[in-house]
């Protein structure tokens, strides 16, 4: 075994058998029935309820920050029926009214809590799987009634991993990335301006946030502040003011640059350094398996107790004897809490084995 | 629908929203449950009277902003013996929108469904005569699909019923051109918000809602044969919305009007799309609507 398979989290998502979602199309079109923004197609899965916050929560006219052709914007949130929704947003030519501005087209596809959890509840995966599926040019004319869509969890479409790797220059800010990480796990509500890509910023911040945050997290990515979407993360960019404008007396944080690059104190201290390193090195999406492992706790403690060990995971892939020997002392009478640490630490003890005994 | 909205002095100063009543905290500038603006209510308070809602509704596309936009625009620029004060910047970012917009012979950008993103026109308007009398109106843009959306889906957009529960009056926008074309959607779209607008009042079989609304026919350009007889048209080409309106409206009355002098159309070779291109300005019809509902409040 080299030490990068030793490092290697075991993988949580992503496996040979597709997961049937349901899907929808919000867009404008005109039909014989209307025109205008709308949910135009739908599989039969999707209910009133759920078409009724689909309507309220998408984006459209003019919603997406950039401008341009190429925007794109992910909206991820749980439905009130218990469902989840991640909503791939871009635009798709000149609006059908030809009174400026771009038409938006938002793909959604509706799952199972156990399905976007295949995902590593990532959107960023969903939206590379959707894009894998149904291709790079949304469908202006598509059958009222859809059918339900079977979506790779394996994609070999780039995912949260490849938004964020460490050539992209959203990279280079990890103490951003990482007061972020800390005020939504904290639980606040934010609206982020990023200087870079929403999306690649999304990468970051996801690479560090368990399982369970996840899982609960409203995130809007690219897309103009709304308090009707009700979100608890908005990454957005463009006009701040109006942003603020919108905001204020709103139980939402301006969360600008200033003032939050670094958190001198935080609480989640040896969790953020574990995930500095790991972005410094490139190892975005080894980071983003880990988080995907965690479930149950995330406090503080449990997070920096996680971190703490799968740092001495490192450490003992580079060990010499007599290192190996105290890492093996130390954890031969740890009792680890949950499957993620039992793993962690079994990873270990099989490592400086090795090392303790080269001929073995 | 009752024929003022919540009245100013029993509000808590800028807390309270106008259009749907939730607390908001003081320095909120758009209410947190219906993104109206809390100016609004600043503006209502420091008046010291009820101002009136007046809801111009109609489905995408059919020229609400338009036509909102130039009606603000004649009532400050003094037509008709009206006076018009706008009170704060924010009521003239609509008319301001489209003037430019129309000068530079182009329609205004679409109104996006987000509510926070919609234009808000609070004016108080008098006929000038001798003993004027001051009346406050609140007029909001609201989106054509908000509106398809709350109507097909009651509760949707919460704002649009709030606002229509409070509305002294509503202009019903209709597109003449394309009912006059054959097609049903205009007297469909028409039909499901008197509907609605009925259901939601729930009044007995017997009784008529008495809310002056002015079905106003839009883009008569387009088939100015409307001008001669609006009722008959509305009767002819969309019937079933002039049923219901016979059946359980008891204040309805049915103006035409007009904004485009004349259209072009234009189209890049490397687009597929045409642009329809105001070429100028003649309005016709846009002030009787509003003065018609002036005299009913």
């Amino acid at each position: 075994m080299d030490s990068r398979s030793a490092l290697a989290s075991p993988p949580t998502a992503g496996d040979a058998r597709g997961v049937q979602v349901d899907q929808a199309v919000f867009t404008s079109v005109r039909t014989a029935t209307g025109e205008g923004y709308r949910i135009v197609a739908s599989s039969g899965g999707i209910g009133p309820e759920d078409k009724k916050e689909i309507t309220q929560r998408s984006g459209s006219h003019g919603s997406l920050c950039d401008p341009s052709e190429t925007a794109e914007a992910l909206l991820s949130y749980r439905l009130a029926g218990g469902r989840q929704c991640v909503a791939w947003v871009r635009h798709a030519g000149t609006e059908h009214t030809a009174r400026g501005g771009q038409r938006v087209h938002t793909h959604l596809v509706v799952m199972n809590a156990a399905d976007f959890d295949r995902f590593s509840c990532d959107p960023l995966r969903v939206r590379a799987a959707l894009l894998s599926v149904v291709g790079a040019t949304p469908d202006l004319k598509p059958p009222a009634k859809l059918e339900p869509l079977s979506l790779p969890t394996r994609s070999s479409a780039s995912s949260s991993g490849g938004e964020g790797s460490s050539n992209s220059s959203a990279a280079r800010g990890f103490d951003r990335i990482a007061a972020i990480v800390s005020a939504v796990l904290a639980g606040r509500h934010l609206v982020v301006p990023c200087s870079e890509s929403p999306l690649a910023t999304l990468a970051g911040v996801w690479s560090a946030v368990p399982l369970p945050v996840r899982r609960a997290l409203a995130l809007s990515a690219g897309l103009k502040f709304a308090p009707a979407r009700r979100m608890n993360l908005s990454l957005t960019t463009g006009d701040e003011a109006a942003t603020q404008r919108a905001i204020r007396g709103q139980d939402v944080e301006w969360f600008a640059a200033e003032g939050a690059e670094k958190d001198s104190a935080p609480v989640y201290r040896e969790w953020l350094a574990l995930a500095h390193r790991f972005w410094d090195d490139g190892r975005i999406q080894e980071m983003d398996r880990l988080s995907a492992c965690i479930e149950g706790d995330v406090t503080p403690d449990a997070l920096n107790r996680i971190a703490a060990i799968r740092s001495d995971l490192e450490q003992a892939v580079t060990a010499d004897a007599q290192a190996s020997s105290r890492l093996a002392a130390q954890y031969a009478s740890f009792r680890p809490v949950g499957e993620l640490e039992t793993n962690l630490v079994e990873r270990i003890l099989a490592t400086v084995s090795r090392t303790e005994q080269p001929d073995a | 629908m009752p024929t003022t909205a919540t009245t100013a002095t029993t509000r808590a100063p800028g807390s309270v929203c106008l259009i749907c009543a939730t607390q908001n905290k003081s320095d909120a500038l758009l209410c947190r449950e219906c993104s109206a603006p809390m100016a609004l209510v600043h503006d209502a308070v420091a008046q010291e009277r009820d101002p009136q809602i007046v809801s111009v509704i109609g489905e995408s596309n059919v020229g609400k902003t338009v036509y909102l936009g130039f009606l603000l625009d004649m009532l400050s620029q003094r037509a008709g013996d009206f006076e018009a004060i706008p009170k704060g910047a924010y009521s003239i970012d609509l008319q301001q929108t489209v003037i430019s917009h129309m000068a530079n012979r182009t329609f205004p950008p679409k109104t996006p469904m987000e509510s926070n993103e919609w234009y808000w026109a609070y004016y108080q308007v008098c006929r000038r005569t001798k003993n004027p009398t001051w009346v406050d109106l609140v007029m909001p843009d609201m989106a054509g699909e908000a509106l398809a959306a709350e109507v097909a889906t009651p509760e949707t957009f919460r704002v649009i019923r709030s606002l229509l529960t409070k509305s002294a009056g509503a202009m019903l926008l209709v597109d003449a051109g394309l009912a006059a074309s054959g097609s049903s959607q205009p007297d469909f779209f028409a039909l499901k918000m008197m509907s609605y607008i009925d259901t939601m009042f729930a009044a007995k079989r017997n009784q008529r809602i008495r809310t002056p609304i002015a079905v106003v026919l839009c883009k008569a350009d387009y088939c100015p044969e409307c001008f001669d007889d609006p009722e008959k048209f509305v009767e002819a080409n969309l019937n079933r919305m002039w049923n219901i309106c016979e059946s359980r409206f008891a204040n309805v009355e049915f103006f035409t009007c007009s904004v485009v002098g004349s259209l072009a159309y234009a189209m890049s070779q490397d687009e597929n799309y045409v642009v329809p291109v105001p070429l100028h300005t003649a309005l016709q019809g846009v002030l009787e609507p509003f003065e018609w509902i002036l005299d009913q409040l």
